[in-house]
C-alpha cells in the first residue's frame, strides 16, 4: 500500500482546523463530557438560564439549552399564557421540579440577579429592545437573529453590550458550523487568490405597511398586546401576528434582504474578513424588463463585490454562500455540502454531515464564553456590521438608486436614504 | 411656532370629534390605500392625510403610513401638522416617526416648545426624540424638565437624552444627579439603572473621543454604590480597559475576590481586550502572581492569558502555560492543553510533555485537550516529530491513548500512517477499529480508495459506511471519483448498489449522473434511481439531467415512472438557473409530454418562479385550455403583483424611450386585460382589474 505518496491537502487542510480553533472543532474533537452534554454536573456549578419570547425558533435554542447538564432553566417572559405554561412545564419536567417562575415584564425577570444569561427569540421587532435592556442588566444573551431593525439599532446594541462587557452571542449559528467555518478558512488561506466577489443568498427584499382587520382584544393575562407591539407603532390586535404573521410586515421586519442576510451577509463579511466594516456603495439590480430584481450588489472598499442575490443559486440548501476568488470559487449551504471550482480545491475539503440550521455547537460556543469570558464568534460587534450592510441593501432597494455609505461615519451620501437609518420608537421605549 | 401649535392643535382636536361618524374603507380599499400612500410622492397629499381628522384605527393606519413616508421626504411644510399630533397619546409616536427623522433645525424648535406643554408619556415620547436628534441646544431645558418633574419616567427619559447628547454640561448634571437618587424609593429597574446607564454613555463617547480620562471619571462615579451592581460593574470594566498598562494591580487585587465573582469575571474579560502594551503588562502580573491563586482562578487565568494575540503577552503566556502543562494539577493541565492549542509555540515538546504519559489519555477532559492541542499544532517540528510516531506501538500500549491518536490522525490527515491503519481496522475493534476508519477515511486517495471499500466490507452499520464514503469522497477530484464508485456500482450487490445512489447524487457531476441514469435501466434499481434523479442538485447538471429526466418520461411504460421523468424535468426548469426562454419552452415540451392534468399544472410554477414579464405572456398562452385557465391567469396576475409591488411608481400605460420596459408594460397591460376578459373567477378578475 502506497498511501504515503499522497500529498493533497494534508497540510493546508490541517491549517484549516487549526484555525477554526476549539469551538469549531467540537462536534468531533471534544467528548460530550468535555462539552458539559453528559455526566454530572454540580448544582452550584449550572449556569441559570431565563428566556425571553419563546416561538418556533427560539423552542429549537431552548431545547438544546435545556438537554446541558450545565444549565438550568428558571424562568421564562413570554406575553402570550400558552408559551409561558408550555416553556414552564417543560423546564419543570427537566428539571424535576415546579420552580420554573414565569413573567410578562422582561424587567422582573432580568432584575433577578441569580440569572447568568437569557435567551431572546422573540419576533424581531423586539430583539434590540430586549437585548440591550437585558446587557443594562449586566446579563449575557443569546439572541436570535436578526439583530436590528435598522441601522441605528445595530450600532446601538453594539454600544451596550461592549459597555456593560457582557457575552452576547447572536443566534448566526452557521459561524460555528464545519463547512462554514472551512469555506471561510479556504477564502482566508488565500487558496482562492485575490478574492474578488462574495455571494449572499437572501431573500425578496419587500415589505408592506397594510394591517389586518381588528379582533377583539384578549386581556393582557393571556396575551399582552401592548407589550407584544413593543417599540413598534401601533395598530388593533390581530392573532394572525401573535401566530407568527408579522413578517413581510414593515413594522415589525426589516425585508428579505436582512432576513437571510443576517446570515448571509455575515458569513460572506467573516470569510472576506471584513468584521469591522461594510460595504461602501450598494447597488440595487434591475431586470432586462426594467423591473427591479431581488439582488442587490454592493462593493467594499477595497474593490470586492458582495452580492446579494434572491435567487440563482446552487442548490447546496439554504442561506448559501459562494466565495470567488482569481484562481477559484467555493461555495456551501445548509445541506453542509461543499462546491469547489476544481479538484485541487475538492482536496481542501470535509464532509460535517451538520445542517447548518442546527444551533447546538453555536450554544455550546456561547456557554464556554458565558463561563470563560470570551467574546464569542457571531459577537455583537461582528453581528451589528453585517447587519448594517444588510439595512443599506434593503435601503437601496427600497429608493431604487445606487448609494455611497460611509461605514465610520454610517453615513450615506443621500439625505433620503439618511433617513431611513432609524425609525422612532413608541414611548416610553428608548435605545 | 407657539400660536402656529396651538391652531394646529384645536384644528385637530375639532376634528377629531367629528370623526366618530365617518364610516370604515373596506379592507380592500384599505390595503390600496395604504399603499398608495407608501409610495406617494406629493408632500402636500401627505400632509393632507395626517391633518384628516380622527384617531379611529384607520385613521391611525393611514397617518402611520403617511409619516413614514414624510420621515423621508418630508420638508419643513410638514412640520406644523406633525407638531398638532403630539398631545393626542394615539398620534404622538406618529408624529414623532417622522420629525425624528427630519434634519430641520425647525424641528428641535417645535420639538422644545412641545416638551413645556406635554405630560406623561407624551412628554417621555418627545424627550426620547429630543435625545435621538441630539442637539447640544436642547441640555437647558432637558436639565429643567429633569428638575421640576417628579414623574420618573420623565426624569429616566431626560437622563437617557443627556446621556445620548454627552456634553460636560450632561457629564456634571448626570453625575450631581447621583446624591439625589440615593434616598428615594427609585427602583432599580427605572431610576437608578437609568442614570447609571446615561452616566455610562457619556464615558464611552469619551472614550471613542480619545479621552480617556474623561471617560475614566465617569465610569468610576458609576461605581458609587448607588447604582445597581450591574451598573457599578461595567463602570470598572470600562475603567480597568482605559486605564491600560496601569490596570494590573487593579486586575490582579480583582481576581482575588475568586472565580465567579462578578468584578474578577470583569476583570479576567479585560485581560483579552486589552491592546498589546498593557497586554503584556497585565500578562507579565498574571504569570509572577499565578502560584497566589487558587485553582480555579489559576484555570481561568490561564485560558485566558492563552487567549492574548499579541506577541509579548504571547511569548510570556506560553512559557508559563508550558511549565503547567507538566506540573499543574489536573484543571490546570487541561486549561493549559487548550490554551496551548491556540498558542502553540515549542509544539513538540508541549506535545511531549502531554503524551509521554499515557496515563493522561485516561482522563477524557484531558485527552480531549491533547487532542485539540495536537491537531492545531502547525510546525515543521511537531509535524516532523508526529509523523515518526509508532502509532502502532501506541495502540497496543493504551487503548485510550490509541484512541486519541487515532483522531488526531483523522483530523490531520497523516497518509504516513496508511498502513498502520489498515492493520488496526483488520485486527482491532470498538473504538480503535471505527478510529482507524475514520482516519483512513480522510487519507485514501483515489488509487486505493478500494481498501476503505473493503475495510468496511460486511460492517453491519449502514450510517458508518455511509458517513466512511461521504467522508473520502467529499474532498477525492469528482468526476474521477465518480467513476470509481460508478465502478464499485457495478461490481455491487443489489443492496449494496441502493445505498450508493444516495452517495453518487452527494458526489454529483456529469460521471455520477450518468451513473444514476443507467441504473434507472436496471428494473432492480429504477425505482431508487428515478428517485435520485428528482433530488439532484449539482447546478452545472441541468441541460444533462433534464434530457435524462424528459427521456424516462416519453419512454416509461409504467405512469409512475412517467410521471417521475416529468416532474424532474420540470423541476430543473423551476429551480435550476437557466434563462427565462428556456425555461418558457422547457415548460411548452413539458405540458405537452405529460399525461396527467396535475403534473402538466406544475408549469405555472415555473412562471411563478421568475418575477419577469416574460412569464405572464408565457403563462397566458395557457388560457386557450380551459382547464389550465385559471392556474394560468393566477400566475399571471401573481408575477404582474409582484412587479407591481416592487415598482410602484411604474406606470405601465405611460410612454418611455426605454424600449425593454415600454415592451414590458405592454405585456403586463395586455396580459391583465387578457386575464379580465378570459377568466370568470371574480377573485382573479378583480386582481388583474386592481393592476390596470
Amino acid at each position: 500500500m502506497k498511501l504515503t505518496e499522497r500529498r493533497v491537502g494534508r497540510r493546508d487542510f490541517l491549517k484549516g482546523c487549526a484555525a477554526i480553533g476549539a469551538a469549531a472543532s467540537i462536534p468531533t474533537l471534544i467528548s460530550g463530557s468535555a462539552l458539559g452534554l453528559d455526566g454530572a454536573v454540580a448544582p452550584s456549578e449550572k449556569l441559570r438560564m431565563g428566556a425571553i419570547g419563546i416561538g418556533s425558533r427560539g423552542g429549537h435554542d431552548f431545547g438544546v439549552f435545556i438537554a446541558r447538564p450545565d444549565v438550568r432553566f428558571v424562568a421564562i417572559c413570554d406575553i402570550r399564557k400558552e408559551r409561558r405554561d408550555a416553556v414552564k412545564t417543560q423546564a419543570d419536567q427537566k428539571n424535576g421540579d415546579t420552580a420554573c417562575d414565569t413573567y410578562i415584564d422582561m424587567n422582573e425577570l432580568l432584575i433577578r440577579d441569580d440569572i447568568d444569561f437569557v435567551l431572546i427569540a422573540t419576533g424581531d421587532r423586539w430583539h434590540t429592545m430586549a437585548s440591550i435592556t437585558a446587557a443594562k442588566y449586566g446579563k449575557d444573551v443569546y439572541c436570535e437573529k436578526p439583530l436590528s431593525l435598522t441601522i441605528q439599532e445595530s450600532r446601538a446594541l453594539a454600544n451596550a453590550v461592549n459597555r456593560y462587557g457582557i457575552v452576547y452571542q447572536a443566534g448566526t449559528q452557521r459561524r460555528n458550523i464545519g463547512n462554514f467555518q472551512l469555506a471561510a478558512k479556504i477564502v482566508q488561506s488565500g487558496k482562492l487568490g485575490k478574492l474578488t466577489e462574495v455571494h449572499a443568498n437572501t431573500l425578496w427584499p419587500a415589505t408592506d405597511h397594510n394591517w389586518y382587520p381588528a379582533e377583539p382584544e384578549p386581556s393582557p393575562d393571556i396575551v399582552d398586546w401592548d407589550r407584544w407591539l413593543g417599540p413598534c407603532p401601533w395598530r388593533p390586535y390581530n392573532s394572525a401576528y401573535v401566530r407568527g404573521d408579522w413578517r413581510g410586515k414593515f413594522d415589525f421586519h426589516g425585508g428579505g434582504i436582512l432576513e437571510w442576510g443576517s446570515h448571509t451577509v455575515d458569513l460572506c463579511q467573516w470569510a472576506a474578513q471584513k468584521d469591522d466594516t461594510a460595504p461602501v456603495r450598494y447597488e440595487p439590480q434591475f431586470n432586462d424588463d426594467g423591473t427591479i430584481a431581488g439582488h442587490v450588489w454592493a462593493y467594499y472598499a477595497d474593490g470586492v463585490k458582495l452580492v446579494m442575490r434572491s435567487d440563482g443559486w446552487l442548490g447546496l440548501g439554504t442561506c448559501s454562500a459562494r466565495y470567488v476568488g482569481e484562481e477559484g470559487w467555493i461555495e456551501t449551504g445548509d445541506s453542509g455540502r461543499m462546491a469547489v471550482s476544481n479538484d485541487k480545491l475538492r482536496g481542501e475539503l470535509k464532509y460535517f454531515g451538520m445542517p447548518g440550521t442546527d444551533p447546538t455547537t453555536h450554544i455550546a460556543e456561547f456557554v464556554e464564553c458565558v463561563k470563560t469570558r470570551r467574546t464569542p464568534a457571531a459577537n455583537a460587534n461582528v453581528a451589528a456590521q453585517s447587519h448594517i450592510a444588510s439595512h443599506c441593501a434593503y435601503i437601496a432597494w427600497q429608493l431604487k438608486r445606487p448609494l455611497e455609505f460611509d461605514p465610520v461615519k454610517e453615513e450615506f451620501n443621500d439625505e433620503e436614504a439618511n433617513r431611513m437609518r432609524t425609525r422612532a420608537m413608541r414611548a416610553p421605549y428608548t435605545l | 411656532m407657539k400660536k402656529l401649535f396651538a391652531a394646529s392643535l384645536c384644528a385637530l382636536l375639532a376634528v377629531c370629534f367629528a370623526s366618530n361618524v365617518r364610516a370604515e374603507d373596506s379592507q380592500e380599499a384599505q390595503a390600496q390605500k395604504a399603499q398608495a400612500l407608501s409610495v406617494e410622492t406629493s408632500e402636500d397629499a401627505l400632509i393632507a392625510e395626517i391633518a384628516k381628522p380622527g384617531d379611529e384605527p384607520q385613521d391611525i393606519l393611514y397617518k402611520n403610513v403617511a409619516v413614514k413616508r414624510l420621515a423621508v421626504v418630508g420638508t419643513e411644510k410638514a412640520i406644523p401638522t406633525l407638531v398638532a399630533m403630539l398631545p393626542n397619546e394615539k398620534l404622538n409616536f406618529n408624529a414623532r416617526f417622522a420629525l425624528e427623522a427630519m434634519p430641520f433645525a425647525a424641528v428641535d424648535e417645535a420639538l422644545a416648545k412641545a416638551a413645556n406643554e406635554l405630560t406623561g408619556k407624551n412628554l417621555v415620547g418627545v424627550i426620547d426624540t429630543i435625545g435621538v436628534r441630539g442637539k447640544v441646544e436642547s441640555v437647558a431645558q432637558l436639565k429643567e424638565l429633569g428638575d421640576k418633574n417628579d414623574d420618573e419616567s420623565v426624569k429616566k427619559a431626560v437622563f437617557a437624552a443627556l446621556g445620548a447628547i454627552g456634553t460636560d454640561e450632561c457629564a456634571d448634571y448626570l453625575v450631581a444627579q447621583t446624591d439625589k437618587v440615593r434616598d428615594t424609593d427609585a427602583s432599580v429597574k427605572l431610576l437608578k439603572r437609568g442614570l447609571g446607564d446615561a452616566i455610562l454613555e457619556i464615558g464611552n463617547k469619551r472614550e471613542k473621543a480619545g479621552d480617556l480620562a474623561g471617560a475614566i471619571k465617569m465610569y468610576d462615579a458609576a461605581t458609587n454604590e448607588v447604582f445597581p451592581s450591574f451598573v457599578q460593574d461595567a463602570g470598572f470594566y470600562r475603567a480597568l480597559l482605559c486605564s491600560g498598562k496601569d490596570a494590573a494591580p487593579k486586575v490582579l487585587e480583582a481576581l482575588k475576590l475568586g472565580a465567579g465573582n462578578s468584578k474578577a469575571d470583569v476583570a479576567l474579560k479585560t485581560v483579552r481586550e486589552y491592546g498589546d502594551e498593557a497586554g503584556a503588562a497585565v500578562t507579565k502580573a498574571l504569570t509572577d502572581a499565578f502560584n497566589d491563586y487558587p485553582e480555579a482562578m489559576q484555570v481561568r487565568i490561564a485560558r485566558a492569558i492563552g487567549d492574548r494575540k499579541d506577541v509579548a503577552s504571547s511569548e510570556l503566556a506560553r512559557a508559563k502555560l508550558g511549565v503547567l502543562a507538566k506540573a499543574g494539577t489536573l484543571a490546570v493541565k487541561v486549561a493549559a492543553a487548550q490554551a496551548l492549542a491556540k498558542n502553540g509555540l515549542r509544539q513538540a515538546e508541549a506535545f511531549d510533555g502531554f503524551a509521554s504519559d499515557v496515563k493522561n489519555f485516561d482522563m477524557p477532559e484531558l485527552s480531549d485537550a491533547i487532542v485539540a492541542m495536537a491537531v492545531s499544532f502547525d510546525s515543521d517540528d511537531f509535524d516532523a516529530a508526529w509523523k515518526k510516531v509508532d502509532l502502532l506501538g501506541v495502540v497496543e500500549k493504551s487503548e485510550n491513548a490509541g484512541v486519541a491518536y487515532l483522531k488526531i490522525a483523522e483530523l490531520r490527515r497523516t497518509a504516513e500512517f496508511g498502513d498502520a491503519l489498515v492493520k488496526i481496522a483488520e485486527t482491532k475493534k470498538g473504538a480503535l477499529r471505527d478510529g482507524a476508519l475514520n482516519a483512513l477515511s480522510e487519507i485514501v486517495d483515489l488509487d486505493n480508495l478500494e481498501l476503505l471499500v473493503k475495510a468496511l466490507d460486511g460492517e453491519a452499520d449502514d450510517a458508518k459506511v455511509d458517513w466512511l464514503l461521504r467522508a473520502a469522497c467529499t474532498r477525492l477530484p469528482r468526476e474521477d471519483c465518480a467513476a470509481k464508485v460508478a465502478e464499485l456500482f457495478k461490481a455491487a450487490d443489489l443492496d449494496a448498489k441502493i445505498k450508493m445512489l444516495p452517495l453518487l447524487k452527494q458526489i454529483g457531476g456529469g460521471t455520477a449522473l450518468m451513473a444514476v441514469a443507467e441504473a434507472c435501466n436496471n428494473p432492480q434499481t429504477l425505482d431508487k434511481a428515478s428517485q435520485i434523479l428528482g433530488e439532484w442538485n449539482t447546478p452545472e447538471d441541468a441541460t444533462a439531467l433534464a434530457e435524462i429526466c424528459l427521456a424516462m418520461a416519453k419512454q416509461a411504460t409504467d405512469a409512475k415512472y412517467h410521471a417521475r421523468g416529468i416532474r424532474g424535468y420540470i423541476r430543473v426548469a423551476r429551480q435550476f438557473e437557466l434563462p427565462v426562454a428556456t425555461k418558457i419552452e422547457m415548460c411548452k415540451t413539458a405540458f405537452e409530454t405529460a399525461k396527467r392534468a396535475e403534473d402538466k399544472a406544475l408549469i405555472f410554477e415555473v412562471f411563478k418562479r421568475k418575477i419577469d414579464a416574460e412569464n405572464v405572456a408565457a403563462a397566458l398562452e395557457y388560457v386557450k385550455y380551459d382547464e389550465y385557465k385559471d392556474a394560468a391567469c393566477e400566475a399571471a396576475v401573481f408575477v404582474a403583483e409582484k412587479i407591481r409591488e416592487s415598482q410602484r411608481d411604474w406606470d405601465w400605460k405611460a410612454a418611455t424611450d426605454d424600449q425593454a420596459k415600454a415592451k414590458a408594460g405592454k405585456i403586463l397591460v395586455e396580459g391583465m386585460q387578457k386575464v379580465v376578459d378570459s377568466t370568470s373567477n371574480a377573485d382573479l378578475k378583480a386582481r388583474a382589474q386592481k393592476l390596470l
